[in-house]
Formats: C-alpha cells, structure tokens, sequence
C-alpha cells in the first residue's frame, strides 16, 4: 500500500468513528465549533472562503420586531 | 440541545405548537459524521397556520419564558435556534414521520434519513447535495425509499439532476 493508499485508508477510520459517535457526542462537537464559526463568519477570524452565508431558503417569517442581527463586531 | 427538547415539551403542552421535528445539519448528524452549523432549524406544525404572523405565538411563549430573540432567531442554550412552519406536503409529511428519540434523556423528534434527503433535494443548493450524498453513501437514507419520495412529491427533475451529477459515475 502507498503513502497515498494508506493516508485515505485512515482518513476513511476517521470518518467512520466519527460517524459512529453518538448524537449527543456529536452536537457537542458542532456545539464546541460554534464560537470559532462565529468568529469566521464576522470577518474577524481567517478569511472567509465565501461570502454569502445569508443566502437561504428558508422564509424568514420572524415577527418584525426581534433587532436585527449585529453587524458592528 | 437537552433545553430545546424541554422547550418543544413546554410548547407542545402549552398548544402554542402541535408537532415539531429537527431538520438540517443538525438532524443531519444524527445519521452522518457531525457537521459545521451555526444554528438549530425545527420544523413546526401550528394550531393557525394560515395567520400572516403565524410565528409570533411562539416568540411571544418563547420571550415569556426569558428567552431572547437573535435575528430571526431564538435563542436556546448555545443555539440559535429558527422555529419554520412546515412550508411543503413534503416538509408536512417529513414532520409526521419524524423519529422519537431523546437528547441526554429528554424527548425530541428528528426528521428521518430518507425525508431529510427529500428535503436537501427539493432545496438544491451545495451543501444539500452534499447532504444527500452524505445520507446515501452511508446508507442511512436509501436510494429506493428517496425515489419514492421523489415520485410522490414532483421532484423528478431535481433527482434526475442530483443523479446526473453525482450517482452516475
């Protein structure tokens, strides 16, 4: 087996144990990830590979008052 | 997570809502290895559908409750967290079949592997074909339940699409 061969060999094992986590081991992993996302998503972290994280399909149908999202980090 | 579980009890209970499910990334690590996301979506039946604010009841329950709002979000713990109607017979339909389980011990119901797919295809942007392909290579969703689900709610072209580009190879 290559160099090659094997580095997909224990990228694969890597994948699937983290696949085998359970749900609850999983959301904390997104959950601990979250600041540094925050981070990089208001420009003050690395930057950003793309620029269109408000592009959504999801309707907005939030009542008009909640204040808008910070813009000033 | 555990306090959004309490949370969907505490609307249930109350009537503002008559059925919830976890949908998107997070329903998505359910079944695949975890994934970068920045909030929680949850898929909500209400009792008025129709009604042009059909949200403010729960924002109104949510903030009696202490809870603060976050853009169009609310927020639940670490989690943003956006409450959406169901917008589809899909969505209606992925809703209903939603699994039971539990979250550190507290009940919550998470859309199924092959609804969720049907939903990222119906969506059609990047990440939703990465979604897709995540749930069917680990054969979590399967390709015969997702055609199934394609017959049933038009998304033929969608499917044909998804298939052109990433299954025949």
């Amino acid at each position: 087996m290559t160099d090659i061969q094997q580095l997909f060999t224990r990228q694969a094992a890597w994948q699937r144990s983290r696949e085998n986590l359970s749900w609850e081991e999983k959301v904390k992993l997104a959950e601990a990830a979250l600041p540094g996302l925050r981070e990089w998503r208001s420009g003050i972290g690395p930057t950003p590979a793309r620029t269109d994280t408000t592009l959504s399909t999801k309707p907005n149908l939030a009542p008009s008052n909640p204040p808008p999202l910070k813009t000033d980090y | 997570m555990k306090e959004l579980a309490t949370l969907l009890r505490e609307l249930t209970e109350a009537g503002v809502i008559t059925g919830h499910a976890v949908f998107g990334a997070m329903a998505q690590m359910r079944y695949t290895e975890p994934v970068a996301t920045f909030d929680v979506d949850v898929l909500v039946e209400v009792p008025e559908p129709n009604r042009l604010d059909v949200l403010s009841p729960i924002y109104e329950f949510c903030r009696s409750r202490g809870f603060t709002t976050e853009g169009e979000c609310i927020r639940v713990g670490a989690w943003p967290v956006q409450f959406i109607p169901v917008f589809s017979p899909l969505t209606t339909e992925a809703l209903r079949q939603a699994r039971e389980t539990t979250f550190e011990g507290a009940p919550i119901r998470v859309v199924g592997a092959d609804h969720l797919a049907a939903i990222a295809l119906s969506v059609g942007r990047g990440k939703d074909s990465e979604r897709v392909l995540a749930l069917l290579k680990n054969g979590s969703a399967t390709r015969q339940a997702v055609e199934d689900l394609v017959a049933k709610h038009g998304l033929a072209t969608a499917w044909h699409r998804f298939q052109t580009r990433f299954l025949n190879d």
